[in-house]
């Protein structure tokens, strides 16, 4: 037979109907895009903002003073706090999670604003947690701009002091936590989705129902069975990251593991919960990148929360990535522990616990 | 005593109704047969009769407990669904051993169970064999192992013989009529092969979701109207033994060359006809022909009572 317009047609149409008729594929194609804009936008439209700073005025005279009104209104920092010593800054120097911590901690030394009439000038003194590198050239650059602004020509003086990390640190290991995380959610979902959505198709699941399992057992099998793979796949990944690309690994490398095991079952939970709501393989395939796409964007794994307008900042908090991604960051970079991160923790486990209950409720239900 | 009872079940679907009002009473030790094209609600009324589906309106009790009950006694249901319902990826064997141990049995009760099944099913030497490596037949077979591992006292069998052999067919009908008769066991199934449900100790009629007649299928052909009919090959003497036979008895006959066709109902004494035909002539011979089911089926189903086939029902004729 000929080539025929009319079949090509005929098939165009076919798929066009079948769209029309599949309103969560329309609402993926129109929802994801518009996400991803705006958050592309936010996130690289403007350089890195609102970096959570502690001052430690000492000086407290005309110009410090001056400095402390110039970096309020410098959008590259955020003054959180002022302390009376250095010791109490220090404290609260830590990446940033959610009860506290700041970034970095500015001290005006004692006699500053005198220096600039009787030299030597004094040079202002910065503590930075250095895991990030993009967040200490922000801080940096607010400084110096503040400096330049104070002393007209005169070179900007400042000290700059790693509490965490060290400015040998490479882009690579600042994104190390966010990659591990990332590849451990991709797989894990799709592996749960699919699985799940494959075993209700083929009857496996209502013939499982018509035994005397319960559905917790279902979801708890299926979990531990899968969560075989994660710590499989864990271990390579953490093989490769330190052996390969020999990546800053301050912290203790048992601890990421255990971390990212309990990440990957809180993804495994996701997926079990989310594949009760695809009707096929199509449909389970689509939650992929409603889950992936936030949770690469909004996480802090490309761009730093910070930077991001108050609106979007509760989507990155409902994020699991973002909780692992802190818990392996603080670790990974500055050897900080559960202690650090109790409460970060406690959300993760608690997303777990949840997900897990609503797979277990959603699992297979009785139709009505 | 009653196995299963149900009381106007019904289930709908957003509107549309898949089983309605559907009365049913299940004896212990028999074979009941629901009967029905695609899309008659068999194989709705078997899943919402093991609560895979919450019903819309109705009750039901299930070895003598309420419906919403039912996985107090789920373990001894056997339930072998439509589809294949299988782990493809696993073998026969381990795919027994996995439902084995979905219903708390020990592996080496299993194990021994196993090779009972695999002898009844014709699969003892595919035991090994992936379920994704069999052809429709065994997948059929090894679905119907996993169903009985357990030595349920009910069994739910949507279509066990869908895509089985002749000769294997029947087989199973002789396993499950042993599994009724010798064990005391209780079998629900659907099929569509006309033909074989009257093997069924009692079969009832689905047509539109609604339980249209059920009975033995021998008294359900004894209630069709001149379902019946004696074929008499009597030469030359056909019209005088049609006219006689319509006199006296009443009954309505046809020629069909050296044949009289005379049809009656039910258990109608047929020396009656015979007296008649012995007048005529001593050297004749007959068949005894019975309503097939297709007749039973259509005789009941249809709005009309007419023992014609419908034309939408040959789909699920053998």
């Amino acid at each position: 037979m000929e080539f025929s317009w009319h079949r090509v047609l005929a098939i165009m149409k076919k798929n066009l109907t079948a769209l029309k008729r599949d309103r969560r594929t329309i609402g993926l194609i129109v929802f994801l895009p518009i996400m991803m804009m705006l958050v592309f936008g936010y996130a690289f439209g403007t350089d890195v903002r609102n970096v959570r700073v502690i001052i430690c005025n000492l000086d407290n005279k005309s110009i410090s003073s001056k400095g402390y009104t110039l970096l309020s209104g410098d959008n590259r920092v955020y003054l959180m706090e002022n302390v009376t010593t250095v010791a109490e800054g220090l404290d609260k120097v830590h990446s940033p999670g959610l009860l506290s911590g700041a970034w970095a901690l500015i001290v005006f030394p004692v006699n500053f604003t005198m220096s600039f009439t009787t030299p030597p000038l004094k040079p202002v003194e910065l503590y930075v947690d250095g895991s990030n590198p993009q967040i200490v050239a922000a801080v940096v650059g607010a400084v110096t701009s503040m400096l330049v602004n104070l002393s007209g020509n005169v070179k900007p003086l400042y000290n700059v002091t790693y509490k965490y990390g060290n400015k040998d640190y490479r882009p690579v290991d600042n994104m190390a936590p966010g990659i591990l995380g990332f590849t451990v959610m991709i797989f894990m979902l799709l592996l749960s989705i699919v699985f799940n959505v494959r075993e209700r198709l083929s009857g496996m699941a209502e013939r499982m129902n018509a035994t005397p399992t319960r559905r917790m057992e279902v979801v708890l099998g299926n979990l531990l069975g899968y969560s075989l793979i994660a710590v499989l796949q864990t271990s390579l990944l953490l093989l490769i990251v330190k052996l390969l690309f020999n990546v800053a690994i301050v912290g203790d490398i048992l601890y990421v593991f255990l971390m990212l095991f309990i990440f990957a079952i809180n993804v495994l939970s996701l997926g079990l919960f989310l594949s009760a709501f695809a009707k096929n393989e199509q449909q389970a395939f689509q939650f992929i990148p409603l889950i992936i796409i936030p949770s690469v964007l909004l996480s802090g794994f490309v761009f730093p929360i910070d930077g991001f307008p108050d609106w979007l900042k509760p989507v990155s908090y409902i994020l699991p990535m973002t909780y692992i991604i802190i818990i392996l960051r603080k670790n990974m970079l500055a050897g900080l522990g559960l202690e650090s991160v109790w409460l970060e923790f406690l959300v993760l486990v608690g997303m777990t616990v949840l997900f897990l209950l609503l797979a277990a409720v959603v699992y297979n239900r009785q139709k009505r | 005593m009653k196995i299963i009872q149900t009381t106007k079940l019904t289930k709908a679907f957003d509107g549309f109704i898949a089983l309605k009002d559907f009365d049913l009473t299940v004896e212990e030790g028999t074979i009941y047969g629901l009967i029905g094209p695609n899309g008659a609600g068999k194989t709705t009324a078997i899943r919402t009769m093991l609560g895979l589906l919450l019903p819309t309106s109705g009750t039901a009790t299930i070895l003598g407990t309420p419906l919403k009950n039912i996985k107090k006694v789920i373990h001894h249901i056997g339930y072998m669904p439509q589809d294949l319902s299988l782990a493809t990826e696993l073998t026969i064997f381990e795919n027994i051993l996995f439902f084995g141990r979905l219903y708390g049995m020990k592996k080496r009760d299993i194990q021994t169970r196993t090779e009972e099944l695999l002898k009844l099913v014709e699969l003892e030497k595919f035991g090994d064999r992936l379920i994704e490596a069999c052809s429709g037949g065994m997948r059929r077979r090894a679905s119907l192992a996993c169903s009985l591992v357990h030595d349920p006292p009910l069994l739910f069998l949507d279509e066990p013989t869908v895509g089985v052999d002749p000769d294997l067919r029947a087989s199973f009908w002789q396993y499950f009529r042993e599994l009724t008769e010798k064990q005391g066991k209780t079998i629900v199934l659907t099929t569509h092969y006309l033909t074989e449900s009257e093997q069924c100790d009692i079969i009832g009629l689905l047509k539109d979701g609604m339980l249209a007649r059920e009975g033995a299928p021998r008294d359900l052909k004894m209630e069709i109207p001149n379902g019946r009919a004696l074929k008499v090959r009597a030469p030359n003497m056909v019209a005088i033994i049609i006219k006689e036979v319509q006199d006296e008895l009443g009954l309505y006959s046809q020629a069909d060359g050296d044949f009289a066709v005379i049809k009656f109902t039910g258990d109608f004494d047929i020396t009656r006809i015979l007296e008649i035909v012995q007048r005529h002539t001593q050297t004749y011979g007959m068949e005894l022909i019975e309503p097939t089911m297709d007749e039973v089926f259509s005789h009941f189903t249809s709005s009309k009572g007419t023992t014609k086939v419908a034309a939408n029902q040959k789909e699920f004729h053998e």
